[in-house]
């Protein structure tokens, strides 16, 4: 496994301290505030659950579509220090913290999921973190896990560009959970994605994820662009599909890096040797700075016609983020409202994981609520 | 706050024995030759120089803008108010409050840098608590928690600062182009030199010109290379300036600007005249018009058709609908 930075932990209350182990844990009585989110990602504050942590993960806009993925903010901060990252310039306090009490985590999921009984939801906890990189230290992932075994109509996505998955491959997940991964050609890992595990590492704690019978997730977002992506890229794809097989592959996305127009000055402070931020970039109408339509249009059409030749029929491809016509062009259809694309994702995974779905909700019935 | 009126000479502050001790006196040389000596810092703002002595007993100057002032107007003898029984920060903050002009973002720059210089370690205060004790009078709050950041611009080239001053720059602007290359700054200046550019632009170029390096690796004498070749270069800049007694800077530049854009948006540019030429040969009639996102993000054109009269819309309708016409619509509309 990768070695993670040596993290002191601190506890709000006496029975998250005792949860994380007596000796490394110091009890405090207030988040420290640490305005500088490299910083923050020093310690690690175990917290009570505050307000609500169930969202939808993107601003739902006309233009581009979103897949309407649920987000569970059980993490703040993160130990890695991705170039790209939207929290050195999202965060107003870097100290990295996590969610002590799982249990209040699931009350909140399992409140929302009976409001909607039709619908199936996919709910991530990566909006602000790694969703696996703190296991080893906080058993998150592992409690929640187990209590969306016997969610109905939900499954759970850990997202992480780590190789943190050893505490989990002995649980009894019963194809509730989807473990995913981040990833890009080792070139972008070792430039931009700094701290994290490496490709090989990436790789090998994928094929013991497969082996451990977990539907897989791949997330090939952000692609970015430089000199020698398309063989790199390509490559990449060969490299994952000489691993693990595509029928473990639950679902794929593809996006390009974009990001909001004050990020790029952050980028360039924080990391003065990047060169990612100042490529052809353009201002969308969606607000987010993002490659030029025709570079991506040229990136997603020779990177999906390769992944395209090992891909399972069953697994849902999709664009993070995308335009509509963008869809169009490479994969030939679109759907035809963000509620559609959530459908898709439901009726897929009713036939591949029938464990997943219970209960499947019309296509009138995702598009009438797409919004909530 | 007890003062006297005091006369002091020029010649005083050349001398380390003088009455001001003014170890400083070689920042004081850099001051005079800063932008604050330009003539934009009129005498009216501080009219008159204060000292104070220091813990040594030594008197030091308060408000060195106003030395340049008073350094300016030549005169041999010139007043000063010398504070009585208060410590350097008390007669700065003094100083500061009863200044009745908010000072410029390159005089602020200038004048912590110069406190931060002369004073700190000398009075036994810390950079950090001098600041600490300034930034609200200075109104340098977003530089609260980092003076470093302050100290960090003052790093920029007279030249550089002279021209943010002019331009009457915020601290924001110069914090931003202080964290590019100077080169490109000069190089930008010397087109300024010759055509001048407002501020906006010269942000523009600047940060796109870093851009184009960082998206090709070039240097900048591969940038200024590539450039020439493609047919600009401040010799030829000069020659215009030489010959034209009036410039306009949108004819002047336009190769640049020009070149510049194509550069940086290599893709859109090429993707662009594609579809302009496709525009060109199918709107022959000056009456139909094509317009289409340049950014090439939203998809589709919007179409015009201007008519005076019933036979002009009756003839835009019959090219419209023509199978060769319409052909060349649908080509325009996939390229988009």
């Amino acid at each position: 496994m990768t070695k993670q930075p040596s993290i002191p932990i601190s506890a709000e209350t006496p029975s998250l301290a005792k949860k994380l182990g007596k000796e490394k844990a110091t009890i405090t009585t207030k988040k420290p505030i640490e305005k500088d989110y490299r910083k923050g990602k020093k310690s690690l504050y175990i917290e009570e659950k505050k307000g609500t942590s169930f969202d939808t993960c993107a601003t739902i806009g006309n233009e581009y579509v979103c897949c309407n993925v649920k987000v569970l903010k059980s993490v703040t901060n993160c130990p890695f220090d991705c170039s790209y990252c939207f929290l050195q310039n999202y965060l107003t306090n870097g100290t990295m913290s996590a969610v002590g009490d799982t249990e209040s985590l699931i009350e909140e999921v399992k409140q929302r999921l009976e409001e909607q009984p039709w619908r199936f939801f996919r709910i991530g906890t990566w909006e602000l973190g790694d969703s696996l990189a703190l296991e080893k230290d906080i058993n998150q992932a592992s409690e929640l896990i187990m209590a969306f075994k016997n969610l109905p109509n939900a499954v759970l996505e850990l997202k992480t560009k780590s190789d943190c998955v050893d505490t989990i491959l002995d649980l009894d997940h019963g194809n509730k959970t989807v473990v995913s991964w981040s990833i890009n050609p080792a070139k972008i890992i070792n430039e931009q994605e700094h701290k994290t595990a490496t490709l090989q590492k990436r790789l090998a704690a994928m094929k013991k994820v497969e082996d451990a019978g977990y539907p897989i997730g791949l997330h090939f977002d952000p692609m970015i662009y430089y000199p020698e992506w398309e063989a790199d890229y390509h490559e990449l794809i060969d490299q994952i599909f000489d691993t693990i097989s595509p029928k473990s592959l639950a679902w794929v996305s593809v996006g390009s890096l974009r990001f909001n127009p004050e990020m790029k000055q952050k980028m360039a402070l924080n990391f003065p040797k990047s060169y990612i931020h100042s490529q052809e970039m353009i201002l969308g109408p969606d607000g987010k700075i993002r490659y030029v339509k025709p570079l991506r249009l040229n990136m997603y059409k020779s990177f999906m016609k390769k992944l395209n030749s090992y891909l399972d029929p069953q697994t849902v491809l999709y664009f993070c983020m995308e335009r509509f016509d963008v869809w169009e062009k490479i994969l030939g259809y679109s759907p035809r409202s963000i509620g559609h694309l959530d459908y898709i994702f439901a009726d897929k995974m009713r036939i591949k994981y029938p464990e997943m779905v219970e209960t499947m909700g019309s296509l009138e019935m995702y598009e009438a609520h797409q919004d909530s | 706050m007890e003062f006297k009126i005091v006369k002091l000479k020029i010649e005083d502050l050349n001398s380390d024995n003088s009455l001001f001790s003014c170890e400083s006196l070689r920042e004081l040389t850099t001051l005079n030759s800063s932008p604050l000596q330009t003539g934009k810092l009129e005498s009216s703002k501080i009219d008159i120089l204060w000292v104070y002595k220091d813990v040594n007993g030594y008197q030091r100057i308060v408000n060195p803008f106003c030395l340049n002032d008073n350094i300016r107007s030549n005169e041999e003898n010139f007043s000063c108010i010398e504070l009585l029984g208060y410590s350097f920060l008390d007669c700065l903050k003094f100083q500061l409050q009863t200044y009745d002009h908010e000072l410029t973002a390159v005089e602020k720059i200038y004048y912590i840098s110069w406190i931060f210089e002369n004073f700190v370690n000398k009075e036994k205060i810390s950079k950090e608590g001098l600041f600490k004790e300034l930034y609200h009078i200075l109104n340098l709050q977003a530089f609260n928690h980092r003076p470093e950041k302050l100290k960090k611009l003052t790093r920029l080239s007279k030249t550089i600062l002279s021209y943010c001053h002019s331009k009457k720059f915020s601290l924001k602007q110069i914090q931003l182009i202080s964290q590019l290359d100077e080169d490109i700054l000069n190089y930008v200046l010397s087109i300024n030199k010759l055509v001048p550019v407002s501020a906006s632009i010269f942000i523009q170029w600047v940060q796109t010109i870093n851009d184009c390096l960082v998206q090709y690796s070039w240097s900048m004498e591969t940038f200024v290379d590539y450039m020439e070749t493609e047919g600009f270069n401040t010799n030829k800049l000069t020659t215009i300036s030489e010959t034209k007694k009036e410039f306009t800077p949108p004819i002047d530049t336009s190769i640049f600007k020009d070149e510049l854009k194509k550069l940086r948006y290599k893709t859109l540019y090429d993707y662009n005249k594609v579809i302009e030429d496709k525009v060109k040969d199918f709107t022959s009639s000056k009456d139909i018009s094509i317009k289409w996102d340049e950014r090439c993000e939203t998809p589709g054109f919007s179409l015009t058709i201007t008519a005076k009269s019933k036979q002009d819309f009756n003839d835009c309708l019959k090219t419209l609908n023509d199978p060769v016409s319409q052909k060349k619509i649908y080509s325009i509309l996939e390229s988009i």
